[in-house]
């Protein structure tokens, strides 16, 4: 099958079987009156003898530049929320930063890249739907829908679909995060290289469930490597915890196992800790693993950079719509970007 | 502005016509090819001119077609055109005869071929490392034959640096973690592999399970196999934490320990990640079927049940990527690394060769469903 693909007939292959110049090839298969009747048969039955045809796509696109450039809608991708309103999209920071991302790498590669809301009492799937198919939108990412939102019931069969986040929510496709597993991981080494000796993580339950237990995987390979008796096990906070409640678990949990630094997805640590009564650096260090650009003044940890985790869903959802594929891929890969570490004063080196 | 340009170039705005390339090095006065290097952020142009030519663009409207680009991928997916671009497929195998003898760089290799076929490269082997190509003696060659698209296929831990002028190429790492300088890497997904082994040893009722892993490929792979183990057990009783079996060389049967560590552990059942573990529980005197084991397949083969890491999936998801990157310039080290995981699925052994990639399907949906 590659070997008949990669042989594909050409006008110049026509040609040189009817020792005539391609040019003749070419005005003879659109019958033009210049060429002998005769000259004309003998082309067309060489050309269908090696299977030469016109090659559609190409056809199409000769019309549509030789017709006089007219203007063509920009092609478009959809980048679909399922916050209800911008306001409310604009408040996650995280969000902002994906779509940015996708939105610059879609202009870059020609298309438009329309952020729609899918929320409650905002867009139904129907409605969905129906603007889709009116803008002629081939390709959708799916940003990072949040569990407690709900998601929407929609044929994706018809799209080009990438996921951004919420990995365990349907449809199964091309899914691009943050490496949530690397950035547990560079906080402990980091931490650890600062000299802090007793290090633990706290995650909150629904965090960690959205992220398939990646976090934990980073932390638990990572303690494992550390002596039996500066090892920690992770706090998980549960679900929809006040902050009163959150404060007490937190402080008996640092007590119990004497720990002296900590890493939290919350960029609200340095807030968690004063509340169970730390002073932070002075009796317990913090970091947060969770930063976005521009970093909190004085906050150590990850800085995790969600433009290029959009950037990489516009650039894979850019590679499904020229290949051709639609609906749920059949093996859909997973695409994770890295965070880097920032010092601050929350988790000063050891002294 | 130039004198020379056409009547239609200089008339950017006229009704009834989308702005050019042309348009946009007439108003700039460069040539239309150094707009569409500057456009794909070419290191070639001078970073103020890059600007300037993207300020023109934007101001007269010009944008890239996507009915052309998805066009050049189609054309170049149908006929390779005679100089085709190369793309350099890098190994440290001490030789050809050893490249071979893997079965993961063979069905590595595989996979990024006949992808690259399809995408309109060529795909060329080099080995590199002691008797072979010096890292300075490769950058000659790359420079030379104008090949800027490189594939590390999963390098040994023998190397640990490629030190080659990156600035010039698009890269990718096959597993390699562990080689400088810093990639994207494109892996099977050995982290989902274990909690797929896990999980399905515990559906048997399994509760002391092993993990025998190569030490080799752990390190290459930073340890993900033994981080899916670890977060699937979610336990911090490290007391009863059975730490995994490390070893060196599978083939050359088992070593002094191991009996030991099957017993002082209790294990009653085993996840084999280490390839070429044939023959070592009996020879430990456990006879079949008394310990369970889930073991990391490179393909799916009958008779053979197991996790399929299917290495050819991974060569062609490299090539495809490497190619996107190509056809958007995207040249030297990242700025930001990011990492890609190709599925990985169960098989029970029925298979007569390696899974269709398009026809795996319902298997991968089934399970992600099932989650």
């Amino acid at each position: 099958m590659d070997a008949g693909h990669s042989k594909r007939p050409t006008v110049k292959d026509v040609a040189r079987l009817a020792q005539v110049h391609f040019t003749t090839v070419s005005l003879a298969l659109r019958d033009h009156p210049r060429i002998p009747q005769a000259t004309r048969d003998r082309i067309r039955r060489i050309a269908e003898e090696i299977g030469y045809k016109r090659d559609p796509l190409f056809m199409a696109l000769v019309a549509r530049r030789g017709g006089a450039q007219q203007p063509v809608p920009t092609p478009r991708m959809a980048f679909i929320t399922n916050r209800s309103t911008r306001e409310a999209f604009d408040a996650g920071v995280h969000l902002r930063g994906f779509y940015e991302g996708a939105r610059l790498q879609a202009e870059a590669m020609g298309y438009s890249c329309d952020l729609l809301f899918a929320g409650p009492g905002a867009m139904t799937a129907e409605a969905l739907s129906a603007h889709l198919k009116q803008t002629g939108t081939e390709g959708v990412i799916i940003g990072a829908f949040e569990p407690q939102l709900g998601t929407i019931e929609m044929d994706w069969s018809r799209y080009a679909v990438v996921k951004i986040d919420a990995r365990y929510m349907a449809p199964v496709a091309t899914f691009v995060s943050n490496d949530q597993m690397q950035v547990a991981r560079l906080a402990h080494q980091r931490l650890r290289a600062l000299g802090y000796r007793r290090i633990g993580m706290a995650i909150n339950r629904h965090d960690e469930e959205a992220t398939g237990g990646l976090f934990s995987a980073g932390c638990l390979v990572e303690q494992v490597g550390f002596p039996l008796s500066e090892r920690v096990p992770p706090l998980s906070f549960g679900y929809n915890l006040r902050m009163d409640s959150a404060a007490r678990q937190f402080r008996e949990w640092v007590l119990k196992h004497r720990i002296d630094a900590v890493l939290c997805n919350w960029t609200s640590i340095l807030d968690l800790a004063a509340a169970a009564g730390f002073r932070v650096p002075g009796d317990l260090a913090c970091c947060c693993v969770c930063l976005t650009e521009p970093v909190p003044e004085g906050l150590a940890g990850v800085v995790q950079n969600h433009r290029a985790v959009g950037q990489k869903a516009a650039e894979a959802l850019a590679l499904s719509l020229k290949t051709g594929a639609r609906g749920v891929p059949a093996r859909p890969s997973f695409t994770y970007v890295e965070g880097y570490w920032r010092d601050g004063a929350s988790a000063p080196a050891v002294v | 502005m130039k004198t020379l340009s056409t009547p239609l170039a200089t008339t950017p705005g006229a009704p009834g016509r989308r702005p050019t390339m042309k348009d946009v090095a007439a108003l700039v006065g460069v040539h239309q090819t150094t707009v569409s290097l500057a456009l794909r952020d070419h290191p070639g142009i001078p970073v103020a001119t890059r600007e300037k030519i993207r300020e023109a663009a934007a101001r007269i409207g010009y944008r890239p077609d996507p009915a052309l680009d998805a066009f050049n991928f189609y054309r170049l997916s149908n006929h390779p055109i005679r100089s085709a671009p190369l793309m350099a497929f890098l190994s440290d195998q001490p030789s050809a005869a050893a490249f071979s003898g893997s079965a993961v760089h063979r069905d590595l290799y595989e996979g990024a071929r006949a992808q690259a076929e399809k995408l309109g490269f060529v795909l060329e082997r080099f080995l590199v490392g002691p008797g072979q190509l010096s890292a300075a003696r490769l950058d000659h060659v790359l420079v030379a034959r104008n090949i800027g698209c490189v594939l590390l296929g999963a390098f040994s831990l023998e190397t640990a640096e490629l030190p080659l002028d990156w600035s010039r190429l698009c890269a990718l790492k096959i597993d390699s973690f562990h080689v400088q300088p810093r990639l994207d890497v494109v892996s099977a997904n050995y982290q989902d592999a274990a909690r797929q082994a896990v999980l399905r040893l515990r559906a048997q009722g399994r509760r002391r399970i092993g993990l025998v892993i190569a030490r080799g490929d752990e390190t290459r792979l930073e340890n993900h196999a033994y981080a899916g183990f670890l977060v699937e057990h979610a336990t911090t009783d490290w007391e009863r934490t059975i730490p995994p079996f490390a070893i060196d060389d599978a083939s050359a049967g088992p070593v002094r320990d191991w009996a030991e560590w099957l017993s002082r552990h209790r294990i009653d059942a085993l996840v084999v990640a280490a390839p070429g573990w044939d023959g070592w529980l009996e020879q430990a005197g456990i006879q079949a079927p008394g310990i369970p084991v889930a073991r990391f397949r490179v393909r799916a083969e009958r008779g053979q049940p197991g996790l399929v890491l299917n290495h050819r999936e991974v060569g062609v998801r490299a090539v495809e990527l490497l190619a996107m990157r190509w056809h958007t310039n995207q040249r030297g080290l990242p700025a930001f690394v990011s990492n890609t995981f190709t599925p990985v699925d169960w098989s029970d052994g029925s298979e007569l060769g390696a899974p269709a990639v398009a026809e795996a399907g319902t298997r991968a949906n089934a399970r992600a469903g099932g989650r």
